[in-house]
């Protein structure tokens, strides 16, 4: 049988990107500002996210330094390269800012979402999310989509489920449903009943009746340290946990409106990873899930362009 | 999509993959007349396999009342109205299959039960629903009033739903005995494997975030020991061991002989395209043939009769393969009838059942002598 990584890519539309190229150019020579030079290929207009170097970076949505940085508005679209799809977006678009320290990358993604998903202990209850995808160069546009076979992209994703647990405790069964009641859950000792956590299991060493905590399945932990897990990817249906869990991360869920901070590293720790120099560009994407219809894998929102992302000397 | 041969529909169909079958099958066969619905099985998985927080729903093993039992909630009837006419004739099926039926972003259709959905595992039990048409006001149901019991576990299919569905190749079939697993470390919670079942043997684990099926309890198989849930059943109404295709079904297989010799093990719901490897003997006691045709396609009507003939004396082989299940703790894989005894033997050629067909009967006096004691019959 074959595997899902067999599954095409995105095929780049190379005249979209040369015009926008010219038009870019053009902006920012008229604006005096011109400090790197658009490679043919490169992203269509208004698809640039300047991060500016700031002293250091915050993972608090409400950081005033954000107030300094400009936003992006980036397209959403449909994704109908891999299945499950969607084929329209879940927002029309999704506002960027990003800035970097001499350490980390930091980026705030802003989008309007009326209902905050953030419990999903129960049989089809999903979270929202949001990611960011960097990729080590802008002119390959294939990679958009979560990478190539002979590229590797790295992910930050966001997720407002662990968001939640860190902010109010590792969210279970008993969340989801407050009536729940049982006596005991063998082999946990005698009264081990309601409120019974994967953290129970974990300390009594009998993960074995937790099969996802006891092989290591991120998605499993008994305790969450961060809300933002980073992964790679080599094209669709292929992303893994990485080795290596540098990133972090806030969400904040207000008035209707996600303001969700990822902060990665900008140097690599894994193999395949690449550092992100100031004064250079990158290819970047973002997508954004929307738990209430449905959205987790591939059925997500994301950015239509591939992004180019410089790191302001 | 490719084009692929699945005997129960006896004609090619199409599914996402090629055609793969593992080296040997395992597969079994329940015999819903026998089975009493006292959920020996049910809680003989749940205690060994779904015991842990997270799971507190979850059912590898339930035995359901039909026709109006069903865990969980409509599980059947909901993917069924979405295939359209399910016409049989000549043996073949006419109709569409939950992959041919898939509208054009998707590779099936499906459901995704919620959370109510899972809230009555034992809704319909032991319901006869006589009709009340003497009142004022009444219903008139399709039903008259029988009952019986379906056991259902995962049925390990040869065209998996749950695997073709998963976007990370997560679910994988065993080829050594086509026995299909969620690898627990690939999965991500998605629950696209729960939609895509029909038979809603896949679940989601509430506290580790990811799913989780019946594994066939593959630990025991690969030492030649049955499944929990077939070891332990009270009725003896379960087969299991290895099922192959009818060109290459061995005479002395027990559950080949039941499926592909006298054809009396018929696949449930055969119509959804998944060829699953968990056969069932129909209840002779229920004359609705539309509904049986429904449940185990149009071999239903003559696999009762050839049933009700064994029991009339009519096949002693027949009788010797069902008075073989659950004599062992291992799995046969080889029987014979010897001078009206039923011999299993397993994977190793060692004989480890034997099983009279016809117990002696023994008549003794109503009154003891040497205990001076009177005898009484006790029912």
């Amino acid at each position: 049988m074959s595997g899902s990584a067999e599954e095409p890519r995105g095929v780049p539309d190379r005249r979209g990107f040369l015009i926008g190229a010219g038009v870019a150019g053009a902006a920012a020579v008229a604006a005096g500002t011109v400090v790197l030079t658009r490679r043919p290929g490169g992203p269509t207009p208004g698809s640039t996210v300047h991060a500016r170097r700031v002293r250091r970076v915050s993972d608090d949505p409400d950081w005033s330094g954000w107030d300094g940085v400009g936003t992006t508005r980036v397209v959403l679209d449909g994704q109908t390269t891999a299945l499950p799809t969607r084929a329209r977006p879940f927002r029309s678009h999704v506002e960027v800012q990003a800035c970097y320290d001499a350490e980390e990358v930091a980026f705030r993604i802003s989008w309007d979402d009326p209902h905050r998903d953030d419990l999903t202990a129960a049989a089809h209850r999903f979270r929202d999310a949001c990611a960011v995808l960097l990729a080590p160069d802008v002119t390959d546009t294939a990679l958009r989509l979560m990478g190539s076979p002979e590229v590797q992209v790295t992910l930050l994703h966001w997720k407002a489920d662990w968001q939640r647990d860190l902010d109010e405790g590792r969210q279970g069964p008993a969340d989801a449903f407050p009536n729940l009641t049982a006596d005991y859950y063998p082999p946990l000792a005698a009264g081990s009943g309601d409120g019974a956590t994967l953290a129970d299991y974990a300390a009594a060493r009998v993960t074995p009746w937790t099969p996802g905590l006891h092989v290591g399945n991120p998605l499993s932990e008994a305790r969450r340290i961060t809300a933002v897990e980073k992964l790679h990817a080599h094209g669709f249906g292929t992303s893994e946990h990485a080795p290596t869990q540098d990133a972090r991360g806030r969400g904040r869920w207000r008035d209707g409106r996600w303001q969700v901070v990822l902060v990665g590293r900008r140097r690599p720790a894994d193999p395949g990873e690449f550092p992100l120099r100031a004064g250079r560009d990158y290819g970047m994407a973002v997508a954004v899930w929307s738990g209430r219809d449905g959205d987790r894998g591939g059925r997500k929102s994301p950015s239509k362009d591939f992004l180019q992302l410089i790191l302001e000397p | 999509m490719a084009d692929v041969w699945n005997w129960q529909l006896g004609r090619t169909m199409t599914y996402p993959f090629e055609e793969s079958r593992p080296r040997r099958q395992a597969g079994a066969v329940f015999d819903t007349n026998k089975c009493i619905g006292c959920q020996t099985c049910t809680m003989a998985c749940k205690t060994c396999w779904t015991s842990g927080v997270g799971q507190e729903y979850v059912f590898w093993n339930n035995v359901e009342t039909k026709p109006w039992g069903s865990y969980p909630m409509a599980w059947d009837v909901r993917v069924l109205e979405q295939l359209g006419p399910q016409h049989w004739a000549d043996g073949v099926y006419r109709g569409k299959t939950i992959f041919e039926a898939a509208p054009p972003s998707k590779t099936q259709v499906g459901w995704a039960p919620d959370p109510i959905d899972y809230a009555y595992p034992n809704r319909g039990e032991d319901e006869t629903n006589r009709t009340i048409t003497k009142a004022d006001f009444h219903l008139t149901l399709p039903y008259d009033i029988w009952f019986f019991y379906l056991p259902r576990v995962c049925n390990h299919c040869t065209y998996p739903a749950c695997l073709q569905s998963c976007p990370r190749t997560s679910i994988y079939k065993r080829p050594e005995d086509g026995i299909v697993l969620v690898d627990q470390q690939r999965c991500r919670g998605y629950q696209v494997c729960v939609e895509a079942c029909p038979y809603k043997k896949t679940f989601f684990n509430q506290a580790t975030g990811i799913s989780e099926k019946c594994v066939f309890c593959f630990p025991a198989v690969e030492q030649g020991i049955l499944p929990r849930c077939m070891r332990t059943c009270i009725g003896k109404i379960r087969t299991f061991g290895y099922v192959s295709t009818p060109e290459q079904a061995r005479e002395d297989n027990p559950v080949d002989f039941l499926v592909h010799v006298r054809k009396v093990g018929l696949p449930l719901y055969p119509q959804l395209g998944l060829e699953p490897n968990v056969y069932y003997i129909p209840p002779v006691h229920v004359a609705d043939e539309a509904f049986l045709t429904m449940l185990f396609g149009p071999g239903a009507a003559a696999a009762q009769q050839t049933y009700r003939a064994a029991m009339e004396g009519g096949d002693d082989e027949l009788l010797a393969v069902l008075l073989l299940n659950v004599s062992t703790d291992r799995i046969i894989t080889r029987f014979a009838l010897q001078a009206g005894v039923a011999i299993g033997w397993d994977d190793n050629g060692d004989e480890v059942a034997r099983v009279p067909l016809r117990e002696p009967v023994i008549v003794r006096p109503a009154h003891d002598a040497a205990l001076s004691a009177y005898r009484y019959n006790v029912p």
